[in-house]
């Protein structure tokens, strides 16, 4: 026999946002299950906070230009991933571009990083050694503010699984993944947020949004965005929406800075994570997909006026 | 080939949400996920004019209501109903304290977004003023999944020092 099963919804301010998690079980497990997940994305806020002088990410950036560091598996995992995108991105993604976030204030100074150099291929300081240990061959500073929250949505959803919960959605702050059931997915219009616009169905996979809607800033007369290249630190184009789909969402995650920096270039970065993406601008919508039935692209609405 | 079989990129209209809310948990709710089979009893602590300040003092953030909605819990610590008010978003949040004042948990109890002058309106926010204890507040419901960079939690984050600002200042 079936045991009674319900739904529970909660949210909670975790990872610098309001993270919600639906999930729907059998009634003996499913509170324990949300707590379960709540509980590991506060695990992996704590180890990868940039914030956090106790974090990881906090001790590398003090300690692993002189010596080895032995850090959390997790912590690895998500540096090892992104070593990886790095390198496939020829280097558009990178954890080390954090003193050009500082300087624009969309991080808070650490002691002694702010003349670090932002370069072209930066990540090839950090050597991911045996035994979960980090080493950085030159002085670097390492944010992981670009796949993190991902990371902490994947490990919060394999809580719930644990648990025997199959049908979730676990949404850090549009890091988002889906369980065994489809669920309707929108996002926000790039120039006017409150134009929700649903771009599609997600079952057993996990989507990622970058926009600048609520993050950008006026520097020097011109907005700057938080996401930047490593070749010569400059922003990425204004006023777009880059969503990726992909297995995980510590990949989607990544990759929606791929995209935003690379645009129509990332589709063959995309394609090598099984991964789509969807561009929505001023001109409309595009897919970032090698695949032949998404080639088209479509409209997303009047109405909205860009500012 | 698309690997994740149940995508459809769908090519529809965007639709508009001036006004968009969510109820996760009423306040009773919140006392049970938050304080599990513990005992609470209602607390009514009116703040003074220089507790008020002081709370501001320590806190950086305004005082925008001296009536504390406080439920003391029978094993030690505390159950706190508080609100905070940012740009497009008004959140109703429920935290609880330890014996010793530190955070135990905090919980979202309803989430409301609007875009216009709403959430700045007195009269706008005055709708939801007691109705998270008993019914949820019925606005716009349907479940959407929005993925997106949403607002920061700075506001709640603000909240909570407030909370821990009054702990000292009234509570302890």
């Amino acid at each position: 026999m079936l045991s009674p099963s319900s739904s529970l919804r909660r949210a909670r301010p975790l990872l610098g946002t309001l993270v919600e998690i639906k999930a729907t079980g059998a009634d003996q497990v499913l509170s324990a299950a949300v707590d379960a997940a709540f509980a590991e994305i506060e695990r992996v806020q704590r180890l990868m906070s940039f914030h956090d002088p106790n974090s990881d990410v906090s001790l590398l950036n003090r300690c692993a230009y002189k010596r080895a560091i032995k850090i959390n598996p997790r912590t690895w995992a998500v540096l090892a991933r992104a070593r990886e995108i790095a390198k496939v991105s020829g280097g558009a993604f990178d954890v080390t571009v954090a003193p050009r976030l500082v300087k624009w204030g969309f991080l808070p100074a650490a002691d002694g990083a702010a003349n670090l150099e932002v370069k072209q291929d930066g990540y090839r300081r950090i050597e991911l050694l045996e035994d979960c240990a980090v080493r950085f061959r030159e002085p670097a500073q390492l944010d992981l503010g670009g796949i993190a929250k991902g990371y902490a949505v994947d490990r919060a959803a394999r809580a719930l699984e644990e648990h025997g919960i199959r049908d979730y959605v676990v949404n850090a702050g549009g890091d988002l993944r889906v369980g065994a059931t489809a669920e309707a997915i929108h996002v926000r219009h790039p120039a006017c947020p409150q134009q929700l616009i649903p771009v599609g169905m997600l079952r057993t996979a996990a989507i990622a949004t970058s926009a600048d809607y609520f993050t950008r800033k006026k520097i020097g007369g011109r907005y700057v965005h938080a996401i930047v290249a490593p070749s010569g630190g400059r922003p990425a184009k204004q006023r777009a929406s880059v969503s990726v789909v992909a297995a995980e969402c510590m990949t989607a995650d990544a990759l929606t800075k791929v995209a935003a920096l690379l645009r129509e270039r990332a589709v063959s970065v995309l394609a090598r994570f099984d991964a789509e993406g969807i561009l929505i601008d001023r001109r409309g919508a595009r897919l970032l997909s090698s695949s032949a039935r998404s080639t088209s692209s479509f409209g997303v609405g009047a109405g909205c006026a860009l500012p | 080939m698309n690997r994740y079989a149940p995508w459809v990129w769908l090519p529809v209209a965007a639709i508009s949400t001036s006004v968009y809310a969510t109820t996760y948990l009423t306040v009773e709710q919140a006392q049970q996920t938050i304080f599990p089979g513990a005992t609470l009893t209602q607390a009514f602590v009116t703040l003074t004019d220089d507790q008020k300040r002081e709370i501001e003092r320590r806190s950086g953030v305004e005082v925008s209501n001296k009536e504390v909605r406080l439920w003391k819990v029978g094993s030690g610590g505390y159950f706190i109903v508080d609100e905070v008010i940012g740009k497009h978003e008004f959140i109703t949040y429920a935290i609880g304290l330890n014996a010793d004042g530190s955070v135990k948990q905090i919980e979202i109890v309803v989430y409301r977004e609007s875009y216009g002058y709403e959430v700045r309106n007195a009269a706008w926010r005055r709708q939801f003023v007691g109705k998270t204890t008993g019914d949820a507040v019925r606005l716009n419901q349907d479940i959407r999944n929005i993925s997106g960079a949403t607002l920061s939690s700075r506001h709640v984050a603000d909240g909570v020092r407030r909370v821990l600002a009054t702990y000292v200042v009234a509570l302890k």
